[in-house]
Order: structure tokens, then C-alpha cells, then sequence
């Protein structure tokens, strides 16, 4: 199955418990990486609309941990974490993503792994979240 | 969401991690059918397609009648339209939040070409 969001690219396949998102930035690699690498950056994108961070902790090492609180207009918290598995800079990044509540953060979370590609200025994201629980 | 939710969507998704599951309720999509109908073009016998069919209905995607001794398949629309609904929701996240991220990169780019001009 594949479907495009806006200048968002969604792929299921069929064999295997994944999902592949593609998205190309104007802004070279090591730009888009770094806005991945710290809360002062990730603050600032992740995250609907109308959704701000109530609060970020994020270790960017491997092996760190992360933990974001996003709070939407009505004062609802949502809380995400993980920890980060392997940082390749400014090419590779695999992370477990968990929703932070019950029963959510009973099971094993989704490892996403995030490559980030560059051409002619432009770069590419393939991000593939695999879903163990599926 | 609630943990009944969170249930129903991991037998939802697991039911529907199946090539063959998927092709049946392709299939009942166009209506009704007998499971040695939904058997025919799988070239499965029909224990094994019963097999998926009790899979499909546990998720509660599709509901089976006992008339005589047909049993006829239906698909249920509204738990496939909230798996739908769940897979638009991530799609939603990551498109949101992307489009921001263009427009921060945007911003960090005019600041380090202001940067650039400074020095």
C-alpha cells in the first residue's frame, strides 16, 4: 500500500510489520540532522500543530534516553519515549518510540530507523519504523 | 484512547498483517460469500481458511451467519474505517510536524547565512 499526505510519503509493505515514510527537506544534510540532535531543535517542529513540548529531556548518545510531553490546547498531555540505539551523524539514526502510557508502555516500543540522504542540496529522509508487536 | 481501543487495534493489525486475510476481506468487499467460495481462488483447503476466517472475526472485521449449513461471510465496514482512521492519525503526526520542520529549517538556514555575513 502506498499513499502520499501532502509532500509526505507513506509505504506498508505486505511482508513484513513496517511502515516507510519518505519526506524531502530543502536544507542540506547536516542541517536536518541537527535539528534531530537536541530539544532546543526538536522543540520547534515535533509534533501536530496547536501541539506545544510541556516538557523535552533528551540524552543524544547512543544508548541515551529521551522523553518529550507534548500538550495540545486543551491542556491534554501526551507523553513519548525511547532511547536512542545507534547515531551515525549525519546519516543514520535508530530509535525506540513508545507512546508513554498505559497500556502503550507495557509493550515493546517501535524501532524507527531515520536515513537521511542528500542531493543537489536536498535531502531525503526514509524513516522505517518497524512495529515488533504486529 | 482507551485499552479496549488499544486491543481492538493490535488483533486489527495483526489480522490484517496477512496477505491471504487481506485478499478474503478484498474479496467480501464486493459482498457476501460462502467459505468454499472465499476458498476457491486460494487453492486452501477449507479447514485453513476457516482458520483466517475465525482470525478476521475475533477482530471483529468481519461477522459470519449460521444459515443451514452455509455459513456466509460479511465484511464489518466500521472497525476497518477506525483502523483507517488510526493509520490517517500517524500520517497526520508526521506530515504536521514535517511541515514545520521545513519552516524551521527555513529559519536556521537565514540565520546561518546571517551568521555568514557577520563574520
Amino acid at each position: 500500500m502506498n499513499a502520499t499526505v501532502g509532500k509526505l510519503n507513506v509505504e506498508t509493505p505486505d511482508d513484513r510489520p513496517e511502515i516507510i515514510m519518505t519526506r524531502t527537506f530543502h536544507a542540506p544534510r547536516d542541517l536536518v540532522f541537527k535539528a534531530h540532535s537536541s530539544c532546543e531543535h526538536v522543540s520547534r517542529w515535533w509534533g501536530p500543530r496547536r501541539h506545544a513540548f510541556a516538557s523535552c529531556d533528551m540524552d543524544f548518545v547512543e544508548g541515551g534516553a529521551w522523553r518529550y510531553v507534548l500538550r495540545d490546547a486543551d491542556g491534554t498531555e501526551y507523553p513519548f519515549k525511547g532511547e536512542f540505539r545507534e547515531i551515525q551523524a549525519p546519516e543514520r539514526l535508530t530509535w525506540t518510540f513508545i507512546y508513554d502510557v498505559e497500556p502503550f508502555n507495557q509493550q515493546d516500543g517501535v524501532v524507527e530507523t531515520i536515513l537521511f540522504r542528500e542531493e543537489n542540496g536536498e535531502t531525503t529522509l526514509t524513516v522505517t519504523s518497524f512495529c515488533p508487536s504486529f | 484512547m482507551t485499552e479496549a481501543e488499544a486491543d481492538f487495534l493490535d488483533r486489527a493489525f495483526a489480522a490484517l498483517a496477512d496477505p491471504t486475510r487481506r485478499a478474503i476481506l478484498a474479496r467480501l468487499a464486493l459482498g457476501e460469500a460462502s467459505v468454499t467460495e472465499l476458498a476457491e481462488p486460494f487453492q486452501m483447503s477449507l479447514p485453513a481458511v476457516s482458520k483466517h476466517l475465525k482470525v478476521l472475526e475475533r477482530a471483529g472485521l468481519i461477522t459470519r451467519s449460521s444459515q443451514a449449513q452455509w455459513r456466509y461471510c460479511r465484511l464489518e465496514p466500521a472497525p476497518l474505517k477506525e483502523v483507517a482512521d488510526w493509520v490517517g492519525a500517524y500520517k497526520q503526526f508526521w506530515d504536521e510536524s514535517y511541515e514545520r520542520l521545513d519552516e524551521y529549517l527555513e529559519d536556521l538556514k537565514k540565520k546561518s547565512e546571517q551568521k555568514g555575513v557577520e563574520q
